[in-house]
């Protein structure tokens, strides 16, 4: 490859190269590079890191966001582990949460993504549609189902009465709120079908051919060959569901404040009520960095495995 | 398996499950829309029957009582304001880490990789206390900046969630060859002309596509407008919603009308637009 600076020295070649630039251009791509991400660089010092660290002060501390601030060492990180049975049972909620919607999201969302891409007249309208609720999503949806949700009148009661059976309290029963906002989150499964379609349209045609020629029934095709492939758009989703869904806070947050009895306190929710209601910022900001940890965990899991499987093809490194 | 091989039997019961999925997904939406334009008494005698005749009155009464002028005037402007600040910000970023070769490029791009990592709501605590001080900083100095009570801190707290348009736009400004941009620097353009006239142009696609999604994400948020915003004026559209369906519990028909005020832009937005965001979705989950 040619030398960047080739070009003439009035003119910054800037090339994805590794090539150092001769010490009298150098400049120039350390000025315009800094400049040109600086806004971003402030902006995220400011709202992102700095608050974080602000959070990895206040752990230490307690403090109700008034004047008086006092250090407490450990004792909030003590309570967490030895005292806070809320603590663990919005732990539970939220993995239970997790573990149920991501995994039947992924089963729902093959299986619509293996019927949608069959190339048949529509396709491309099924796929918009099935995809529509996951775009709109929030408050007004989280109402639109507590009405379907509603004990006397809706939609789910008025099914299961058709039928012939018990009607059922959904979001008021320990036994059913957990399960009622499972539901409630799989309306978005579109959002996963989206990205198993795409993870199904790039595997190559022809080794699906290849593997008819060599005699292959249509189960053992997918079991055999269209699985492993898809393995790494499977395991993309588990991780970006499982992230979502430990966010889960607004839905509720709307409907049921966590209750009956603890049934629905997910973790965001219990941060949000530990820091806002019960303003005990200090004892917040140990769940806060204990979620941050978490997630970037999944997220640090996501890049290692996207690392190993998908070829990047702007970028060498 | 090619489709069009298949009985015709197979492809009628293959058309008819997609119809009945079709028609429970959108059962929902539906409902609500056409629930929202039935008359009072039709909703009382049918709560989930079809409308005989479309009405506005439960829309009209309910944007009336809703304020709901000024709940998308409010939305509307952190959203806006929030996303145009965003892209700026992740354009000119992206375009410094794919083109420039600066000291600490790639360390810098992976270490604020990070930033996709955190869960936002883990700075709920710091972040409200870090506009309380900064809005006392701005009083003392005279400066005319609330942070308190102000969109304002939403705004600067949706602006610092870059990373994910960062990653977007550099994986496309990284595709564009660059000849391109040679060829603008020979002909004497500067820096900031040739990311504003030649590559901005050239990479619309990945930049509308963060428009859109940025947008209804932030059209859509509740938890940050709940934390910063305390006066009813300022109330954006989902907060403005949750006092709504708390204070008028007993009139069904008005709550879904405020429902559909609600839903009914980003299904717009989406149907507008859903080929872009489906494509973003797909490539960006590719690239990561």
């Amino acid at each position: 490859m040619a030398n960047t600076s080739q070009a003439g020295a009035a003119i910054p070649r800037m090339r994805p190269s590794r090539f150092r630039l001769p010490p009298g251009e150098a400049w120039r791509e350390n000025l315009y590079g800094y400049l040109f991400i600086s806004p971003w660089i402030l902006g995220f010092v400011m709202f992102l890191a700095g608050p974080l660290l602000v959070s990895l002060g206040l752990m230490f501390t307690e403090y109700a966001g008034f004047k008086k601030i006092t250090y407490v060492g450990l004792a909030n990180f003590e309570e967490l582990i030895k005292f806070d049975i809320r603590f663990i049972g919005s732990l539970r909620v939220s993995a239970v949460f997790a573990f149920w919607t991501v995994s039947l999201a992924i089963i729902i969302s093959l299986a619509m993504a293996l019927l949608l891409n069959q190339r048949f007249k529509g396709h491309t309208f099924f796929r918009g549609l099935f995809y529509l609720p996951a775009a709109v999503s929030g408050v007004a949806m989280t109402f639109v189902w507590a009405a379907m949700f509603e004990k006397d009148y809706g939609m789910f009661n008025q099914i299961l009465r058709i039928f012939d059976f018990d009607r059922v309290a959904w979001l008021t029963s320990i036994e059913w709120a957990l399960p009622s906002y499972i539901i409630m989150r799989l309306y978005g499964v579109g959002h996963y079908m989206v990205i198993m379609l795409a993870g199904l349209q790039s595997i190559p045609d022809d080794l699906h051919e290849a593997a008819k020629v060599d005699g292959a029934n249509a189960l053992a095709l997918f079991r055999h060959v269209t699985l492993p492939l898809l393995s790494p758009t499977i395991f993309f989703l588990m991780i970006v569901g499982m992230i979502g869904s430990l966010q889960v806070f607004t839905e509720g947050f709307m409907l049921t404040q966590g209750g009956p009895a603890r049934s629905t306190l997910f973790y965001v929710l219990y941060l949000y009520i530990v820091a806002f209601t019960e303003r005990r910022f200090g004892y917040a900001s140990v769940l806060a960095w204990l979620l941050f940890l978490i997630i970037m965990g999944l997220t640090l899991l996501q890049f290692w495995l996207a690392r190993r499987w998908v070829h990047y093809e702007s970028e060498e490194a | 398996m090619v489709f069009r091989e298949l009985s015709l039997p197979v492809r009628l019961l293959f058309y008819l499950f997609l119809i009945v999925a079709a028609v429970s997904i959108l059962y929902p939406l539906t409902w609500m829309s056409y629930t929202s334009l039935k008359t009072n008494e039709e909703v009382m005698l049918s709560p989930f029957g079809l409308p005989t005749r479309v009405s506005f009155e439960n829309i009209a009464e309910a944007w009336q009582t809703g304020n709901f002028t000024r709940l998308y005037a409010n939305s509307l402007l952190i959203a806006i304001v929030s996303v145009v600040g965003i892209i700026t910000i992740s354009t000119t970023a992206a375009y410094g880490l794919a083109r420039y070769h600066f000291n600490g490029n790639r360390a810098l791009f992976l270490y604020f990789l990070v930033g996709m990592a955190v869960p936002t709501q883990a700075l709920m605590v710091p972040s409200f206390k870090l506009m309380a001080i900064l809005d006392s900083w701005a009083a003392a100095l005279h400066l005319p900046v609330p942070l308190l009570n102000s969109p304002l801190a939403v705004i600067l707290t949706y602006m610092s969630w870059s990373s994910l348009a960062i990653i977007f736009i550099r994986a496309y400004f990284m595709s564009i060859p660059p000849e391109l941009e040679d060829a603008a620097r020979v002909d004497g353009a500067r820096e900031l002309q040739i990311l504003r006239h030649v590559m901005v142009p050239l990479a619309m696609p990945a930049i509308a596509t963060m428009t859109i999604f940025y947008f209804v994400f932030f059209w859509n948020d509740f938890l940050w407008p709940l934390i910063y915003l305390h006066k009813h004026t300022l109330r954006t559209i989902p907060l403005g919603i949750m006092h709504f369906e708390g204070k008028y519990v007993s009139l069904w028909s008005l709550q879904v009308a405020a429902l559909s005020l609600a839903a009914w832009p980003p299904i717009f937005i989406y149907v507008l637009f859903h080929r872009r965001i489906q494509r973003g979705l797909t490539e960006g989950a590719l690239k990561f």
